[in-house]
């Protein structure tokens, strides 16, 4: 997975009208990190059926 | 007898006014929880008022209710009249008072009850470890140099402290859970929508609860029974009847075999048993986190937006990420939580029971916050919901079980049942209180009741 860029979080946060503080760019970095990988890893999953139990 | 019951036994019989209760526990608190840091204000004027009024009721031969007189705290996101509804943060503190009480207090108080004080939490109850940035950190009861859990810390260090016998906390991701098995009590996250959550500040609707903390598993339903109005008895079969589902897979890598011990101590008391490997929890757990992720940020982002730094900066960057996170996954993770619910009520038809950790070992040390996931060192303030935060997803009813061990800490598992079963829940915990395999681990202080 590729890192998550300044300007990646700029975009976004300029879309839902919000100002990232230049010092909380790094912790919002590392926390969108972690849910971008989240993110894909429920992205790869396929719901599956469920079998009905009688 | 049970401290609540004890409470309202010996005040119903006036061994004890109420007054003279409420001081105690006042002075108890003062003197006791310098050290455990659970306690954020005293209502100490409320409690002292309502004691008069609750001993002027019994002199005139009346039955203030099954609570009378009984001290209680709660975490700082429920509505006290009179009081500002702080969440733990800066940001709400110059908020107007709330003008009235939380609904579940109202009904506390109806029965008797009386609040003494707010409890801390960890800011916004966005973490695991009740390390608030504004009032500091709330320490284990049983060893200070370890976290208490949380974001409910200072309800379960109270009650666990024995400086409270009962308290109020919530539950988004198992933040009544995890420092219910830190702190040795019993716990309950109840039923999606069993208890009002009027006059509760919110973190994600689609998983907030909110339930007490207490010493004893009848208090507990004692206490419960109260806040969800319920009158009626409802008996059970025999536990020998009943079948339960060891949680295996996911809810085995990383846990103690102490913890894992204690499980199969409770399983062998059920003649029915099973093991379950539920599949696909790390995407619930991921799923799970998502929602908490996302709901959180959109609650806080016209904050975010225009009072960024009077955040916790931990509590802050995460729900920033939060917000910014894509619909599509959170339409995504909606859907895994579905398909979780309908799996789950596709186990309960052959089972009654599932058992869980609630935690992976004893409470870390606050000089070295990891828990492990996958072998690997991670932070604590962030990873102790592994094992909780999947059935966060379900509507289940989850009662937190305290496993006392002589010379050692306490642990805690779960004991889930199916949707609107927590008097089967109590009934469980009962027997495996009676007969010592489920028990609390309390500082004994009160010396007076």
């Amino acid at each position: 997975m590729k890192t998550v860029s300044d300007q990646v979080i700029e975009l976004l946060s300029e879309s839902i009208l919000l100002s990232i503080p230049q010092e909380c760019m790094e912790g919002v970095k590392k926390n969108t990190q972690v849910l971008m990988q989240y993110s894909q890893l429920i992205h790869q999953f396929e719901i599956p059926d469920i079998k009905e139990k009688e | 007898m049970s401290s609540v019951q004890k409470i309202a036994h010996h005040i119903r019989n006036k061994r004890y006014s109420a007054q003279e209760v409420v001081s105690h526990y006042l002075e108890m608190i003062e003197r006791y929880d310098v050290s455990m840091n659970s306690v954020t204000r005293f209502l100490k004027d409320r409690a002292l008022y309502a004691a008069t009024k609750v001993d002027a009721l019994i002199a005139e031969g009346k039955d203030p209710g099954p609570l009378v007189g009984v001290p209680f705290g709660v975490k700082d996101l429920f509505d006290v009249k009179g009081e500002v509804t702080t969440a733990g943060s800066k940001l709400l503190s110059q908020n107007n008072p709330a003008n009235q009480d939380a609904k579940v207090i109202q009904r506390l108080c109806a029965a008797g009850a009386i609040p003494v004080a707010t409890l801390n939490m960890d800011e916004f109850a966005y973490g695991f470890v009740t390390d608030n940035e504004h009032h500091g950190m709330t320490h284990n009861p049983h060893d200070f140099s370890r976290f208490a859990g949380g974001s409910s810390g200072g309800s379960a260090a109270s009650v666990g402290g024995g400086i409270l016998s009962f308290s109020l906390g919530s539950d988004t991701n198992g933040s009544i859970r995890v420092p219910a098995s830190f702190c040795g009590v019993w716990g309950i996250r109840p039923t999606y929508g069993v208890l009002p959550m009027q006059g509760v500040y919110p973190f994600a609707e689609s998983f907030d609860r909110i339930g007490p903390f207490c010493q004893s598993i009848e208090d507990l339903k004692t206490v419960f029974n109260v806040m969800a109005e319920v009158t009626t008895n409802t008996s059970f079969p025999s536990i020998s009847s009943l079948r339960i589902g060891q949680l295996a897979g996911w809810f085995e890598r990383d846990v103690d075999q102490d913890i894992l011990d204690a499980i199969q101590e409770i399983v062998r008391c059920f003649s029915k048993q099973g093991k379950i490997d539920l599949p696909h929890i790390e995407q619930v757990r991921a799923a799970s986190y998502l929602m908490t992720a996302s709901e959180g940020g959109k609650l806080h982002l016209p904050n975010l937006r225009t009072k960024p730094m009077e955040y916790d900066p931990a509590t802050r960057e995460r729900l920033m990420a939060g917000a910014l996170l894509p619909v599509s996954s959170y339409l995504k993770a909606k859907e895994i939580q579905f398909w979780f619910q309908q799996y789950l009520d596709n186990i309960f038809k052959e089972y009654d029971l599932l058992i869980a950790p609630a935690v992976g070992s004893i409470a870390p040390q606050i000089d070295n916050p990891v828990v492990f996931v996958d072998g690997k060192p991670v932070s604590a303030r962030v990873n102790l919901g592994i094992y909780t935060q999947p059935f966060s997803m379900s509507h289940c009813p989850v009662l937190s079980v305290p496993i006392h061990r002589d010379g050692k800490l306490p642990i805690g598992l779960q004991l889930i049942a199916k949707p609107h079963q927590e008097q089967l829940l109590f009934a469980v915990g009962s027997l495996l209180e009676k007969n010592g395999i489920a028990k609390a681990t309390i500082i004994q202080r009160n010396k007076v009741l």
